[in-house]
């Protein structure tokens, strides 16, 4: 190896940039975690985790009412993790040097090739039913997903020993950890979120995600399916002129609020003019409000609205319109235009689904004597004509299902309404973390019990 | 060992069985007298689980007056229960018992009260004051919490006990009505206004469901039904017996209704007699105290084998450990016979269990190195968790039903127990540091081969931390996973545990790198101290996340004064060496040789 590429590589490798590095990580972690008291989970985690440089201000470091000035850059969480996983690789290449050879060094990597396919196998998914139903107790269905990951650590252990000898936890350990690794950037990058509002009885086919609107102008006009057309609130919240020959009318966005709330047009101010000109916003008006941030424990969310001018494609003057969430008080607003209605919908973004579920029950127990929940459960029906599925399952607590590559848990509910909420997680990389548990737990007993072994003979041998 | 010292490790045996043995009897119900303790065993439901009257009684005086029991006027030491019989029959008795603890000057005053040893007040003594306070108590509730001072928060304090106090009267009482009297319908019809605004916020449920279908049922939500069905339950006239007879010093009446209403019980048991007699036992024995008890004991042997004699000493206070560590495993074991849940659900639990296992790692340590290190520490360990675990219990019940996002045994056996475990084993580190930092500064003791031997001890103990909160907070992740299909939420508690990880890491790191020798190890393994601690307390004080469970505001005084006194601590270990006790000793051992 030329010098200068064994210089560089000492310098990634070195175990004084793995302390600094962890020093680093402690400290974003801790910085990420006061922050909170301000900020959403959400929000936070963008600022700190999944970004290469974060502000941290430093009021987060005091008590609030001090209202310390000031703000530091420092590395955020994701150019931390980069360089521990650089810094890992490098340290291997550089000290863990193959301590076989022959049909040794054959058979050990024969062994962890054997454990990286049946590791890649696990994390597709070739083990995983595709009704990963909620029957099962959580301890068979976990210790299936661990005896899983355990069989890879196993095959990779045995291939570690061969090649790597008395290094063997060591190397082993650090795959797994870089194993996490991947998963949160996996997780950062893809990993999708959406609620579903099941009332009981209804089916629904789709996902919302209330971090972010679209407005719905749809044509129910066929009796089998709805022709809708959406515009994502992104565009809406550009402020301006809208165009497009899918839409029947042209939009002109007057006002835009990212949260809002309701008032009554009669107790608006002195002065204030009521851009709306027809629909609920004779009625009702929007006042617009400070955002809120990501998700606060009491779990609110923004209540976007938006005042919009519509100009039909003849140039006629169709009205200004108040677009805003569904609630029960107001009515649904529509537009008719050469002969069609539409309706019109501002909603949370929605992504549809090849399957429906139905709520067929709805049940929320409590400890006797208390408010303390002692159970949600809902009991749905799964329907996916494609897959040739409809079968009922239960969701509840702890315990939710697992199908077609997502995972439906119950999330919430609204008291005294007959509906549950269900949250809706797809995250392909959902076996890597119970792999990298068995693969990172087998390497550190491994390394510490050979370790432990050798100091009590030793011992003994005083 | 030689001769009469092998006996020694014997007596310490035999003493603290026998001492334990001496609690065990418990003074039965004299003949002639109110069966006062067998009361103590029937069941009831409070905060959703089913209890002995004897836990209600004792958790009730706790918040009340911070002691399980109480002084009567003649000076005598009496049980929780009987003050709880005199409250819950509405006896006139129960108004002047002094139980009331109130040691706020500006209360006492407020209450027209003179200061007094002890700080216990009777009901009957500021009954007349009560309305006086009332206002005030209501504007400090207005306020926000942080716009509280000190009268407002003993104003709250003192207005929850007196509403726990009357709730438990209220639910026990018989509603007057005068069935004769014209507005007979109207009286009727304010008492049961009153039943439904107390049962709102979570009365005892004393009637058990003695046949299919039934439901618990407050008592006197059954003296309502009492009014309008034709058949109460068979359960609420054996109680009401006993209420009268207790109000009217009737013992032999108060048997006996007793007697009957142990009959009908066993006939359908609405629950398991086994288990309520032994929690009530279990309160007896008070195991907790007897373990922090013998843990002082065994630390003063500890130390006293310091001075000389060590040998012995040190075996007798290693089987003392040993006997104590049997008593508090079966008093953990206890605690999940009576929930049916796992060790730990709660702050008090984990105390318990983290003071368990730095008791258990100090006695496998003392078992490989037999120098005494082992016991002291755990002798240390255990007494204070246990004191954490007696503040920690101030507040009433510490074996609580779970609520539904938590309330899974699995993941409460595996995860909860794996990462506290990982809390105890890192607190040991800690312990391990601080004991060398004293070692080498303040006393010669420290030689090089200690030296050697405390390195090993502290790698040891960290690799197994590592090892432990690595698992533990990974399958904290896989319970997130599988219950809400998220791994990592970056949730403050989750943090918390990854930073136990990475700190462990560092140091183990920093050490293989050959950055630090035993002494840097020791001084990082005691911050290891304070970030241990902020996992388990701090991150509760954010009051973010589903993981935190509450906090009273002199937590986060303590928490910091603990991360002061441990950076002291970290402070005396960083001073030169040369400045060490023992590193001079050895310097001038080293000089004499050579001179």
């Amino acid at each position: 190896m030329p010098s200068v590429v064994k210089k560089t590589l000492g310098g990634l490798a070195s175990l004084k940039l793995t302390v600094a590095l962890f020093a680093m990580g402690i400290f974003i972690v801790l910085a990420g975690t006061v922050a909170q008291i301000d900020k959403g989970i959400w929000t936070v985690v963008h600022e700190y985790f999944r970004c290469y440089i974060a502000r941290i201000d430093l009021k987060i470091f005091f008590p609030r009412a001090w209202d310390v000035p000031g703000y530091f850059y420092f590395p955020g969480g994701w150019l931390i993790g980069a360089a521990l996983m650089i810094n890992i690789v490098s340290a291997h290449a550089a000290r863990f040097k193959p301590n076989a050879r022959g049909p040794r060094l054959g058979l050990g990597l024969l062994f962890l090739a054997g454990g990286s396919l049946l590791t890649w196998l696990i994390i597709i998914g070739v083990f995983t039913k595709e009704i990963a139903a909620t029957e099962g107790d959580a301890f068979w269905r976990v210790l299936v997903r661990l005896a899983q990951g355990g069989g890879a650590a196993v095959l990779l252990l045995i291939g570690c020993g061969l090649v790597f000898r008395k290094r063997a936890g060591i190397v082993l350990l650090h795959g797994g950890v870089i194993l996490l690794l991947v998963h949160e950037v996996f997780t950062g990058m893809a990993a999708t979120e959406g609620q579903m509002r099941i009332e009981a009885g209804e089916y629904v086919n789709f996902t919302y995600d209330s971090r972010s609107v679209e407005f719905a102008i749809i044509d129910r006009e066929h009796p089998e399916f709805d022709d809708t057309v959406v515009v994502p609130g992104s565009i809406l919240a550009r402020v301006g002129s809208i165009k497009d020959k899918l839409l029947p009318f042209d939009i002109e966005v007057l006002e835009f609020m990212k949260n809002s709330s309701f008032a009554n047009v009669a107790e608006a101010a002195h002065g204030w003019v009521n851009p709306a000109t027809v629909g609920n916003g004779l009625v009702a008006m929007s006042v617009e409000q400070p955002e809120v941030s990501g998700v606060d424990p009491t779990q609110t969310v923004n209540v976007p609205a938006a005042y919009l001018k519509l100009t039909g494609r003849d140039g006629r003057d169709l009205g200004t319109y108040l677009a805003h969430l569904a609630i029960p008080s107001l009515p649904k607003q529509t537009i008719s235009i050469g002969g069609k209605t539409y309706d019109l919908d501002l909603r949370f973004t929605r992504s549809y689904k090849p399957y429906s579920i139905q709520l067929l029950e709805f049940r929320h127990d409590k400890y006797i004597g208390t408010d303390t929940p002692k159970n949600f459960s809902a009991r749905v029906r799964l329907i996916d004509k494609n897959r040739n599925v409809d079968r009922v399952v239960k969701i509840w607590m702890n315990n939710p299902l697992r199908y077609a590559g997502e995972t439906f848990y119950q999330s919430s509910f609204e008291p005294g309404e007959n509906l549950t909420i269900l949250q809706v997680v797809r995250n392909d990389g959902w076996m890597l973390p119970y792999l990298s548990c068995m693969i990172v737990g087998t390497g550190l007993a491994t390394h510490f019990g050979m370790n432990l072994i050798g100091f009590l003979r030793r011992r003994k041998a005083e | 060992m030689k001769g009469p010292s092998r006996l020694l490790p014997v007596l310490a045996v035999v003493a603290s069985l026998g001492w334990l043995g001496s609690r065990v009897s418990s003074p039965g119900d004299s003949v002639g007298e109110m069966k006062v303790r067998e009361f103590g065993r029937l069941p009831l439901v409070y905060q959703g689980r089913v209890k002995p009257f004897d836990t209600l009684a004792r958790n009730s005086l706790l918040i009340i007056s911070d002691r399980q029991t109480f002084v009567d006027d003649d000076g005598n030491r009496q049980p929780a229960i009987k003050w709880l019989l005199d409250v819950i029959s509405n006896s006139p008795a129960a108004g002047d018992h002094k139980v009331f603890r109130i040691e706020n000057l500006q209360l006492q005053a407020a209450l027209g009260l003179e200061p007094r040893k002890r700080y216990r007040y009777a009901w009957n003594e500021f009954l007349q004051k009560l309305g006086d306070v009332d206002p005030q108590i209501a504007e400090a509730a207005r306020k926000d919490q942080a716009e509280r001072d000190l009268f407002d928060v003993k104003l709250l304090e003192f207005s929850s006990k007196t509403q726990h106090y009357s709730l438990l009267a209220e639910a026990h009482s018989v509603p007057r009505i005068d069935l004769d009297s014209e507005n007979a319908h109207l009286q009727f019809a304010h008492a049961k206004e009153r039943f439904h605004m107390i049962d709102r916020q979570g009365l005892v449920h004393s009637i058990p469901p003695l046949a299919a279908g039934q439901q618990w049922r407050s008592f006197i939500g059954a003296v309502f039904e009492a009014f309008v069905t034709p058949d109460p339950s068979p359960a609420l006239r054996p109680l009401a017996g006993m209420f009268q007879a207790r109000r009217e010093g009737d013992a032999a009446a108060f048997n006996s209704e007793l007697a009957r209403y142990q009959v009908l019980l066993a006939t359908s048991p609405p629950a398991d007699p086994d288990v309520l007699s032994f929690e009530a036992m279990f309160n007896h024995l008070e195991p907790f105290y007897s373990c922090s008890v013998l843990y002082v004991i065994a630390f003063l042997l500890g130390c006293i084998a310091w001075l000389g004699w060590s040998e012995a000493l040190n075996r007798m206070a290693f089987w003392l450990m040993v006997c104590i560590f049997g008593l508090h495993t079966a008093a953990i074991a206890a605690r999940i016979y009576i929930s049916g849940y796992p060790p730990i659900t709660n702050l008090y639990g984990t105390a318990v269990f983290i003071g368990w296992g730095c008791v258990g790692l100090g006695l496998i340590l003392e078992t490989i190195y037999r120098f005494g290190i082992g016991n002291l520490l755990a002798s240390v360990a255990g007494f204070l968790t246990l004191l954490i675990a007696h503040f920690l219990a101030g507040d009433g019940d510490t074996l609580i039903m779970m609520q539904a996002v938590l309330d899974t045994k699995f993941w409460l056996a595996t995860h909860v127990v794996v990462i506290n475990f990982g809390y105890a084993a890192t607190f040991f580190a800690g312990l391990l540091g601080i004991l060398f930092i004293f070692r080498g500064v303040f006393t010669r003791a420290l030689s090089h081969q200690m030296e050697k031997t405390f390195g090993r001890m502290l790698y040891g103990v960290v690799c197994f931390a590592m090892l432990l909160s690595f698992v533990g907070t990974v399958l904290g992740g896989l319970w997130a996973d599988d219950s809400w299909g998220r791994f990592w939420g970056w949730d403050p508690k989750e943090n918390g545990a990854l930073m136990i990880v990475l700190w462990n890491a560092l140091i183990l790191h920093a050490r293989w790198g050959g950055m630090i020798k035993t002494r840097g190890f020791a001084v990082l393994a005691v911050f290891g101290n304070i970030v241990t601690a902020w996992s388990w307390f701090g991150v509760n004080q954010l009051g973010v996340g589903l993981h935190s469970y509450g906090f009273t505001d002199s937590t986060t005084t303590w928490l910091l004064a603990f991360v002061a006194s441990q950076l002291c601590i970290i402070v005396v270990g960083l001073t030169p060496k040369k400045l060490w006790r023992s590193v001079r000793a050895t310097d001038r051992a080293f000089g004499e040789l050579r001179g």
